[in-house]
Formats: C-alpha cells, structure tokens, sequence
C-alpha cells in the first residue's frame, strides 16, 4: 500500500513536471507548423529565435536592469520584428525557387544565427543570478504528499495556456488569422480576393516568432541555462512535437507538445534519464512511419 | 475601361498568349469564348496580375495596371471569380464571403453587403456555418461569384461559371449574371458555354491558341458561320 500510494506520487509528480515541459514544446511548435501551413516551409532557424528569446531577456535582465516582467514583453516584440526581417532577408527572395533551396536557407540562416550568438554572448552557459528574478518563483507553490509545484512551474504553465488561448482568437476571430488559413489553402485565390499574402506572411512569422521567444524565456528560467546551441535541440523537439500533431496543424501541435514532453518526462524517470532526448526522436521516426499526417491530421488538413 | 494592348505571356518556353487585344465597354458584358487551353484563363491572371506578361499592356480606366500587384489591382475595383470557383475548402461560407471583403475597413458596410448577398443567395445563409468544401458544385459557384461580389468591384472577370454545372443550374448561374449587369457591373465573362455567353453579353472575343481570331457584337457572333461551325455544335 505505502509503496502503491509512493509510485502514485511519482507518476503524478511526473505528470506535472511533463505538463510544464510539454507546454514549452508546445509554444516553439505553433511557430513551425503555423508558418509550415502558409509557405510550406520547415523553418530551422525557428529554433534560434528561441535561443534569441532567452538571450535578449537574460540580458536586459542582468546587464541593463530592467525588471524581469517588463524585459519579457519587450524580448516578444524584438524577436517577432526579427522574425518579419528572417523571413523579408532569407526567404521571401526564395517564394517562387525550389522549396529545397529556401529550406537549405533556413538551415543556412540557423547555424548562421548560432554563431552570431556565439560571438555576442560567448560559449559559456549562462544563468540568471536568483537576486535579479521574483523570488516567489524558486517557492513551492504547493506542496500534495510528495508531489510539489514551484511557482515558476504554475507560471510556465499559466503562459503557455494564456498565450495558447490568445493564439486561438487570433487565428479563428481575426480578420487577419482567417487569411492566414485562406493563404495556407489556396494563395492564388487569396491574392484574387485582395489579400496582401506576404504582409500575411509577416505577420505569420511575428506571431510564431513571439511565441518562439516567449518558450526561450521561460526554458531559460526553468533550466536556468542559456546558451548559443540551446535552439538546436529545442528545435527538433518542437519540430517533432509539430510533425506528431500533424504539420501545419495549430491543434495539433498543442496536442504533439503536450504528449510529447509527457513521454518526455516519463520516458526519463522511469527508464533512465539518458533516453530522454532519443524518446523524442523515436516518437517522431514511429509517426513518420506509421501515421504520417500526425494525430490530427486528415490528409489535406485545414492547417493553421 | 478596360483595355489590353498586344499582350504577350509565356508560361517557360510555351507562349500562352500572343498578342492579345480586346477592350471591355463600361456596362457592358464582354465574353471570351475559344476551345480548351486558347488562353482565356491566362488573359484573366494577366489582368488580376498574378501571371505576368511579357510585353504590351493592359489599361484600366487609363490607367496601366500590368505593373501593379494583385491586391493593388482588386483595389481598383477588379474582382476575379476563377476557373473551378476555389472556394476555401476549411473556411465556413461566411468566412469565404468576409475574404471578399478583406480590403474593405468599414466592418458596418461589410455586414451590409453580406446581408444583401444573403438576400440575393438565401442558400448561402442557410450554410453560413458550414465548410465551404461541403457545398454542391452549384453552391460553391454562387458562393465563389457572392465573395467576388463582397469586394463591391466594378469590373468583374468570370472564368467559366457554367463548368461541371447541370444546365438548370447553368441557367440560374446567367441569370445571375444578367442581374449583376442591371445593377450597373461591368463584366468580362469567360465561357466555353458559347451559346449561353453570347445570349447574355453585348460583345465577344473569339481566341484560338492565343490569338483573337474574330471579334464582334455578340449578335453577330451568334449568326456568324465559322462559330456557328466551331462552338455552337451546328454547321
Ligand atoms: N501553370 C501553367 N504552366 C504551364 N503552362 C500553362 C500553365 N497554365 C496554362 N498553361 C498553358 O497555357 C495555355 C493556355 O492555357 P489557359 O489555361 O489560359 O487556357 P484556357 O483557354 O483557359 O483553357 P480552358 O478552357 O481549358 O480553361 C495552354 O497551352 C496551357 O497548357
Ligand atoms: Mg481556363
């Protein structure tokens, strides 16, 4: 019984801890699918706006002062004009070029911008000194048995679901995100109705990159590590997450995050900690193969 | 008001249109009508600006628009409904109908003309709430002239609204067109349905490989003997 109720905690501990995890991979997978469902195209460079993310907040933080929750929505605002300038410098010269071109661009512009980052900031990890952060987040927030929650994991949590929700209105209330699916089924038509595809196309690329940098902020609090290649393996985990739910799929990409850091996590605890990066590998090599349109995708699914 | 000049488009080494020219007359229907792959879609994208074209030009209202983009160009008030309809399969037909309307600001104006629409198409508000790729053929074409319509243009350009349609529906679709014109559009209206355009328009075109190879009252063409041969299955 005592060593029922043990396993119990843990799982649910386990829960939590991959809920949080799955949330983060849920923000940088919206940005792949949601741009893969305008231009068709496999951003890499996605991950380094991320890494950009965490970078421009650690700094503002540590060397200019500014208060932690005013640094955050300024790093938002920099990295979706970043993200308008990736997409107007690299990839909007490629629009009507080989699809293989632009995404050798995109890889190009990821190890581009990995040793731009380099240069700025160094190799060495990077963390936050805890005096310059609220120190409310290192507290539990609650503490059930054997199952405790910081309160940095409630705000993670809490982002995550907000920005999820403010993504939702814009995608299916908004003038603007109605075009952003009419553009990911039939450009032609929409540049027949009046539609502006590429200030479309911008704005796409402002919204995920803003959610990009929102999930490097908050990774770069929960890990407490900030470093040039840290876009690299987020990426390709959000990246997974994105294929998981189905590429282009907003839905399914919430859905592959959250199932995805959940096997994450599980995988880690109750295999060995060392699997952890190759579960979301495997996840991603199983759905390629045995259902490649995702969990929820249909074949031609209605994307963004 | 509408006028093109000698227009030449190549789509790679194939040279689509060779010299086409024909100009539209303010209230006015204008058909085009020619045999599968003559060109008459591409003379429409020539116009809306998405295929480019490689020397002449194209003049609305004395103005040269080749050189504007598309959104610029359905700002000047010319609206397409394209060959095959492309309605927004995963859009509901509202939302179809308000992509319409995307360069219009006034959101009042909008429901305005959405509800004059819904008035003149009752079955479209009866899906308002449905997927566009749900509608029959014969929806999806009233849809697809409805949303071209939402952007209140002053000329509109007609690919082919007859094609895949039962000729109840075919008839319906020129009476529409017919109602549109009274209420002052101009139209160009491409058809391989020659009987029906010509019955309806004031002036045809007819093209062949990329030329113009007769043009006419549409009465006219109507008598003509080589059309009569060629597109109107007597002779
Ligand atoms: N995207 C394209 N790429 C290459 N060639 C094209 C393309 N679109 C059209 N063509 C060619 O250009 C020519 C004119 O085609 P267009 O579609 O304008 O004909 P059409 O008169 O509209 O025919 P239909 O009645 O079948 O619609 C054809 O020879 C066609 O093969
Ligand atoms: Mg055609």
């Amino acid at each position: 019984m005592e060593n029922l109720l043990g396993m119990s905690s843990l799982f649910l501990q386990q829960l939590v801890n991959g809920l949080t995890l799955g949330g983060v991979y849920a923000l940088i997978a919206v940005g792949y699918t949601m741009v893969y469902g305008v231009i068709e195209l496999i951003n890499f460079a996605h991950g380094e706006i991320y890494m950009l993310g965490a970078f421009l907040a650690y700094t503002m933080v540590t060397v200019f002062g500014i208060p932690f929750f005013a640094a955050i929505p300024l790093t938002i605002m920099i990295c979706a004009c970043f993200g308008i300038l990736l997409d107007f410098i690299a990839y909007r010269p490629l629009r009507r070029a080989p699809r293989l071109a632009a995404l050798i661009t995109a890889i190009g512009m990821s190890i581009f911008l990995q040793n731009l980052a380099l240069l700025i900031w160094g190799g060495q990890i990077r963390s936050y000194p805890r005096a310059v952060l609220p120190k409310a987040f290192f507290q539990n927030a609650f503490v059930v048995g054997d199952i405790t929650m910081t309160w940095l994991q409630i705000f993670i949590l809490a982002v995550t679901v907000v920005f999820m929700f403010i993504l939702h209105l814009i995608i299916h209330r908004t003038q603007v995100g109605t075009a952003m699916r009419a553009i990911s089924q039939d450009k032609v038509t929409s540049a027949l109705m009046g539609i502006s595809v590429n200030r479309v196309i911008s704005f796409t690329f402002a919204i995920g990159s803003a959610m990009g940098a929102m999930a490097g902020i908050l990774v770069g609090l929960y890990y407490n590590a900030i470093f040039p290649y840290m876009g690299y393996n987020a990426g390709i985990k959000a990246f997974a997450a994105a294929v998981l739910g189905g590429i282009g799929s907003v839905p399914g990409a919430m859905l592959g995050g959250g199932v995805l850091g959940i096997a994450e996590v599980f995988g880690a605890g109750y295999l060995a900690s060392e699997y952890r990066d190759g579960i979301s590998y495997a996840v991603m090599i199983l759905v390629i193969l045995f259902k490649p349109s995702g969990l929820i995708g249909k074949p031609i699914l209605e994307k963004v | 008001m509408l006028k093109l000049e000698t227009v030449h488009s190549h789509y790679g080494q194939i040279h689509a249109l060779k010299g086409i020219s024909l100009s539209v007359q303010a209230g006015n229907i204008c058909c085009l009508i020619g045999a599968n792959g003559a060109g008459k879609s591409t003379t429409l994208m020539c116009i809306s600006g998405i295929k480019n074209i490689s020397s002449g030009s194209i003049e609305f209202e004395g103005r040269t628009i080749h050189t504007l983009s598309p959104e610029k160009i359905v700002g000047l008030g010319i609206v397409q409904v394209p060959e095959g309809r492309r309605i927004f399969p995963y859009l509901t037909v509202q939302e179809n109908l308000m992509m319409g309307a995307y360069r219009c600001a006034d959101k009042a104006k909008v429901y305005e003309t959405l509800e004059k629409y819904f008035d003149i198409f009752p079955i479209l508000k009866d899906r308002n709430k449905q997927m566009g790729g749900t509608l029959s053929g014969g929806e999806q074409q009233m849809l697809a002239i409805a949303r071209a319509l939402m952007g209140s243009p002053r000329l509109l350009l007609l690919d082919e609204p007859s094609l895949g349609l039962a000729p109840l529906v075919v008839e319906n679709i020129m009476n529409i067109i017919r109602q549109i014109k009274s209420e002052g559009l101009t139209i160009l209206l491409v058809e391989q349905n020659a009987q029906a355009a010509l019955e309806l328009a004031d002036y045809g075109y007819v093209i062949e490989t990329g030329e113009v190879v007769l043009e006419d009252a549409a009465a006219d063409l109507l008598q003509n003997a080589r059309v009569k041969e060629a597109y109107l299955g007597e002779g």
